[in-house]
C-alpha cells in the first residue's frame, strides 16, 4: 500500500465514555526537517567518501604531476577522512535517528513532542554542530580520537543539544504520553540518549590550550589509558549510536510497513535488556586488559556469545515478522530495504565478536578487513534502514503519492550492488594485505619487506571500491529525485489530523497494586516469587519513564565504571621506563602537527608482539613508552607503515623532508600525499610555552621545569636550526628553520628512541652527523 | 586521595561481584519476560499499528483483548 497510494491514518477513535477529551496533533514538520537533513548530509558523507576512495589509489591525477589533494591542506586524506566518518555517523545516521525518533515517539506515545521550540533548537543546534565539524575538521582542528575528533567547543555544543534539547524534549514527551505502556522502541531510544551522554562526556575530558587562533586541547588521559578510554567509547558508540536507535526504529517501522505486529514481543524485550546489561560488559577485548581472573574473562566470553544469541534472535524476530508477507516484500521497496538492512545487521553482529577473537584479530587488525566490516554495517544496516524509512515517510510526511516506485526499486538495486562491489574487494584487500605483512620466507625473513609492495598489491581492489561507492551514491541520488518530486507534489497546506483522546492521568484511576499470591501451601519465598513473577512491579515501573531511565542510567554507568576505573588504575600498573622522557618543545609542537594533519588515519604507532611485526618495525611497543602521549596515536589502519620506531629506522631529517615534499619520488609507488604546505607554514613559537604548561599541569608539574617552560622558544629554535642545517647539508632545501616541517621531523626523529636511550648521558659528546643523538639530551640540558 | 582509596580496594573482587549481579539480574528479567501473559504481549506489540490511541488504555486494558 505504502507507495501506491497516499496512506491515511485510521480515523481518530471516538471515545464515548470520556467527557474530558483533549485534542492534539503530531508535529510532522520536524520530521520533514530531519529527514531532508539526513538526505543532504548523507550525500555529503558519500561524496567525501568517494573523494577519499579516489585519493587512495590515485595520489596523483594519472599521467600528470598534479596531486589529488591539489596541494591544498584542507583537501588532503588525513583531514578529510574524519570529515567522512563524522558526516556518515553524526550527520547522516544522526539525522536519520532524529527523523525516526520524532516520528515514532509521537505516535507510540500518542502525543505531540513536548516542546516545538525544543524540537527546533535540537534541529538547528545539531545542524550547527555538523557545520562546525565541516569547518573545523578540514582546518586540522581535531582531538584525533576516532569519531570523537571534534574539539572542545563543539563538544560542549553537542552536550547541550543532545541532552539539553533532545533528551529533555524526549523525556518530557514520555511523561505526557497517552499510551500507558512504553513500546519497546522507546526503551531503545532511552538507552541511546543515556549512554551516548555518558560516552561523550567521559571520552572528551580535556584541558584546553588558549591562544590567539588556537583551538586545541590535551586529553586528561595519556597513552594506554587514553587508548582504553577511546576504545571503550568507540566500541559502545557503535552499539548505542548506530545500533540501539536503529533497532528501536526497526521495531517501529517494520511492523508499520508490514502492517502486522512484531513476531515476538517477548523476544524484543529480551533483545533490549541483553544490550543494556551485557553489551557494555561483553567485549572480551575489554576484559582482557583488566586484571580479572580467568573465570571472569571466561564469563565475558560467555556474555559475548549470549550477546550473539539475542542479536540473531532479533534478526530472526524481524524476519519472522514478515512471515506470510513475503509477497509484499517482493513488490514493496520499503520492505526490501528493511530485509537487506536486517540481513546486514545479522552479518555485522556475527562478524563483530568474531573480530575480537585474538587469532582473527591478529590478522584483521590494521587492515581493510575492518573497513569492510564497518561499511557492511554503515551502508547495509544503517543506510538501508534509513532509506527504507525515507520511502515509508515520504508519502506520509509530504502527503503526496511517492513519485516513482520504479525509481525506488532502482535505488534499491543500485545500492545493493554498490555495497557488494564495495565490501567484497575490500575484504579481499584486507586479507591479502594482512597475509602479505606476516608472510615469511623459509629462511625466516619477511617475504615482502617493502611495505609499499603490499600497498601496490591491493590498489586494484581500491579501484573496484570506487565503482561500488559510485553505485551506492548513484542510488542515493535517484532517491533524491524521488524525494524532490514527491516534495514538489505536496499539497499547498498540509492536512494536520487532530486527534481527540483523554490524557492518561484521567484514566489512571487504579494504580498498579501488588497482587495476592495465587499459590498456597508453599514456603513464603515461593509466594513472593509467585507475586513477583506476575510482573506487576515492572508494569508499574515502566509506566514511570523517569524511574526506568534512572535504572538504565545505573546499569550503564555501573558497567562503564567497572570498565573505566581499572583503566585509571592502569596508570599505576604501567611499568615506568626510566629512559622515557617528555617531548621537547619542538617535538611537542611537531606532534601536534601530526595530530592536526591526521597522520594517524594512515599510520599506526603500536608494534604488536608478533614475530613478523617485530621483524618489520622493530622491538614491540611497551605501555610505559606512551606516558607522555596526549592524545595517544596508535591508529587503527595501516595504510602506511607503523611509525612507532621510525626515529630509529629513519633518523635522517633530509629523507623526511624530501619524502614530505613528494613521497612518490622517494618511494616509487607510494600513495602518501605530498605535504607542500608544511614547507610554507611557520611554527607558532609563542604557543609553545602554553602547550607545555597544559601538559605540565596534567603531569602534576613534573614534566617540565620552570626553566624549560620559560625558555621554550629558545630551546625550540635551537633544535629547529640544527635540523634545518642538517637538511641543507645533506643537499635539501635551505631556510627551513622557521617552518612546520622541521617540527614534525623533530617529532619523527624522537619516536621510539626513548626505550633504549642511554640513561642521562652527560652532554659532552659533540653533535655527530646523526642529529638524533644530540636531540635526546635536549630536555636534560634544560636542567631536568 | 580518591585514587589511593580506589587503589587500596580489591578492585577485581568488586568487578566480579558486579559482573555476577548483572548476570543474575539479566537472567531474572528474561525469566520474567517469558512469564508474561500472552494477551498483554499481543496488546503491547500492536501499539505501533494505530496512530491514534486505542481504547481502553486504563489498567483494565491488560485483562481485555
Ligand atoms: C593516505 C595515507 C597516508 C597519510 C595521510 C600519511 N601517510 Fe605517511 N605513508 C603512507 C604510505 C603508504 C607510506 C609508505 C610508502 C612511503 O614510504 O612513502 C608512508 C610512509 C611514511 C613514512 C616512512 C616510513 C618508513 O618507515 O618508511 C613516514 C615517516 C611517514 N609516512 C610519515 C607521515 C606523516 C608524518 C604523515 C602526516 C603528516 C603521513 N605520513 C601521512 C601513507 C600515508
Amino acid at each position: 500500500m505504502s507507495q501506491a497510494a497516499i496512506p491515511t491514518d485510521p480515523p481518530p477513535q471516538a471515545d464515548a465514555s470520556a467527557s474530558h477529551l483533549d485534542s492534539f496533533s503530531y508535529d510532522d514538520a520536524i520530521c520533514r526537517m530531519f529527514m531532508s537533513a539526513m538526505f543532504i548530509w548523507g550525500l555529503v558523507a558519500f561524496l567525501v567518501g568517494m573523494i577519499l576512495a579516489i585519493q587512495l589509489p590515485f595520489p596523483y591525477i594519472p599521467g600528470t604531476d598534479i596531486p589529488t589533494n591539489f596541494n591544498l591542506e584542507w583537501f588532503t586524506f588525513g583531514r578529510l577522512r574524519p570529515l567522512h566518518t563524522n558526516a556518515a555517523i553524526f550527520a547522516f545516521a544522526g539525522n536519520a535517528i532524529f527523523a525516526g525518533v520524532y516520528y515514532s515517539t509521537q505516535r507510540l506515545c500518542k502525543t505531540r513532542m513536548w516542546s516545538d521550540l525544543f524540537s527546533r533548537l535540537h534541529f538547528w543546534g545539531w545542524q550547527l554542530v555538523i557545520v562546525a565539524a565541516a569547518v573545523t575538521l578540514p582546518a586540522g582542528i581535531t582531538q584525533s580520537k576516532e569519531y570523537a575528533e571534534l574539539e572542545w567547543p563543539v563538544d560542549l555544543l553537542i552536550a547541550v543539544v543532545w541532552l539539553g534539547f533532545f533528551g529533555v524534549n524526549f523525556l518530557m514527551t514520555l511523561l505526557n504520553r497517552r499510551e500507558r505502556h512504553m513500546y519497546v522502541a522507546l526503551w531503545f531510544y532511552i538507552a541511546t540518549i543515556v549512554t551516548v551522554t555518558v560516552l561523550h562526556v567521559f571520552n572528551n575530558l580535556v584541558i584546553p590550550v588558549f591562544g590567539p587562533g588556537l583551538v586545541k586541547s590535551y586529553p586528561v588521559y595519556a597513552g594506554v589509558q587514553d587508548a582504553f578510554m577511546q576504545w571503550w567509547y568507540g566500541h559502545n558508540a557503535v552499539a548505542f549510536f548506530l545500533t540501539t536507535p536503529f533497532l528501536g526504529m526497526m521495531y517501529y517501522f517494520l511492523p508499520k510497513a508490514a502492517e502486522r505486529p512484531v513476531f515476538s514481543y517477548r523476544l524484543s524485550i529480551v533483545h533490549f535488556w541483553s544490550l543494556v546489561f551485557i553489551y557494555i560488559w561483553a567485549g572480551p577485548h575489554h576484559l582482557q586488559y583488566t586484571a580479572l581472573p580467568d573465570w571472569a574473562a571466561s564469563l565475558g566470553m560467555v556474555f559475548s556469545l549470549m550477546l550473539w544469541m539475542p542479536s540473531w534472535g532479533g534478526m530472526i524476530n524481524f524476519l519472522l515478522t514478515l512471515r506470510g508477507a513475503w509477497q509484499k516484500v517482493a513488490s514493496d521497496p520499503i520492505l526490501k530495504f528493511f530485509v537487506v538492512a536486517i540481513t546486514f545487521y545479522g552479518m555485522a553482529t556475527f562478524e563483530g565478536p568474531m573480530l575480537s577473537i585474538k587469532s582473527v584479530n591478529a590478522l584483521s587488525h590494521y587492515t581493510d578487513w575492518t573497513i569492510a566490516h564497518v561499511h557492511a554495517g554503515a551502508l547495509g544496516w544503517n543506510g538501508f534502514l534509513a532509506f527504507g524509512m525515507m520511502y515509508f515517510l515520504l508519502p506520509r510526511l509530504f502527503q503526496a503519492k511517492l513519485f516513482s516506485p520504479k525509481l525506488a526499486n532502482l535505488h534499491f538495486w543500485l545500492a545493493t550492488v554498490g555495497i557488494l562491489l564495495y565490501i567484497i574487494p575490500i575484504y579481499v584487500a584486507g586479507i591479502t594485505q594482512g597475509l602479505m605483512w606476516r608472510a615469511m620466507t623459509e629462511t625466516g625473513q619477511l617475504a615482502y619487506p617493502d611495505f609499499v609492495e603490499t600497498v601496490i598489491a591491493i590498489k586494484p581492489m581500491w579501484m573496484l571500491r570506487i565503482l561500488g561507492g559510485g553505485c551506492y551514491m548513484a542510488g542515493a541520488l535517484i532517491g533524491g529525485v524521488n524525494l524532490y518530486k514527491t516534495w514538489a507534489a505536496r499539497p499547498k497546506t498540509y492536512d494536520v489530523p487532530v486527534i481527540q483522546a483523554a490524557p492518561l492521568s484521567k484514566l489512571e484511576g487504579v494504580p498498579e497494586a501488588k497482587p495476592e499470591p495465587t499459590i498456597d501451601g508453599v514456603a513464603d519465598i515461593a509466594k513472593t516469587l509467585n507475586v513477583w513473577a506476575t510482573g506487576w512491579w515492572h508494569r508499574k515501573w515502566e509506566r514511570l519513564p523517569i524511574r526506568f531511565t534512572v535504572w538504565v542510567v545505573i546499569a550503564v554507568v555501573v558497567a562503564s565504571l567497572f570498565e573505566i576505573i581499572p583503566t585509571f588504575l592502569i596508570r599505576s600498573n604501567v611499568p615506568q621506563i626510566e629512559s622515557v622522557k617528555p617531548y621537547t618543545a619542538l617535538e611537542l609542537y611537531g606532534r601536534d602537527i601530526y595530530v592536526a594533519e591526521g597522520c594517524y588515519n594512515c599510520h599506526s604507532q603500536m608494534i604488536r608482539p608478533i614475530l613478523a611485526e617485530v621483524e618489520r618495525y622493530g622491538e614491540y611497543s611497551k605501555p610505559g613508552e606512551f606516558i607522555y602521549d596526549r592524545p595517544f596515536q596508535w591508529g587503527s589502519r595501516r595504510i602506511g607503515p607503523d611509525l612507532a620506531r621510525v626515529g630509529l629506522t629513519r633518523p635522517q631529517a633530509f629523507w623526511h623532508a624530501e619524502h614530505f615534499e613528494e613521497p612518490d619520488r622517494i618511494v616509487p609507488g607510494s600513495i602518501m600525499p605530498p605535504y607542500p604546505w608544511l614547507f610554507d607554514k611557520e611554527i607558532d613559537w609563542r604557543s609553545l610555552e602554553k602547550r607545555m604548561r597544559a601538559i605540565n599541569l596534567l603531569h602534576g608539574g613534573e614534566a617540565y621545569t620552570e626553566e624549560q617552560l620559560t625558555n621554550a622558544e629558545a630551546h625550540a629554535r635551537e633544535q629547529a636550526e640544527r635540523i634545518a642545517a642538517q637538511i641543507e647539508t645533506d643537499g635539501g632545501r635551505g631556510g627551513l628553520s622557521e617552518k612546520q616541517v622541521v617540527a614534525l621531523i623533530a617529532y619523527l626523529q624522537r619516536m621510539g628512541t626513548d626505550l633504549n636511550a642511554p640513561p642521562e648521558a652527560p652532554a659532552e659528546e659533540p653533535a655527530l652527523d646523526d642529529a638524533t643523538a644530540s636531540l635526546h639530551t635536549t630536555p636534560a640540558e634544560g636542567g631536568e | 586521595m580518591f585514587k589511593d582509596v580506589l587503589r587500596a580496594m580489591d578492585f577485581t573482587l568488586l568487578s566480579q561481584i558486579a559482573l555476577v549481579l548483572f548476570f543474575l539480574v539479566f537472567v531474572a528479567v528474561v525469566i520474567r519476560t517469558l512469564l508474561r501473559p500472552r494477551q498483554e504481549m499481543d496488546r503491547q506489540a500492536s501499539i505501533p499499528l494505530s496512530d491514534a490511541p486505542v481504547e481502553p488504555r486504563g489498567p483494565e486494558a491488560q485483562s481485555h483483548e
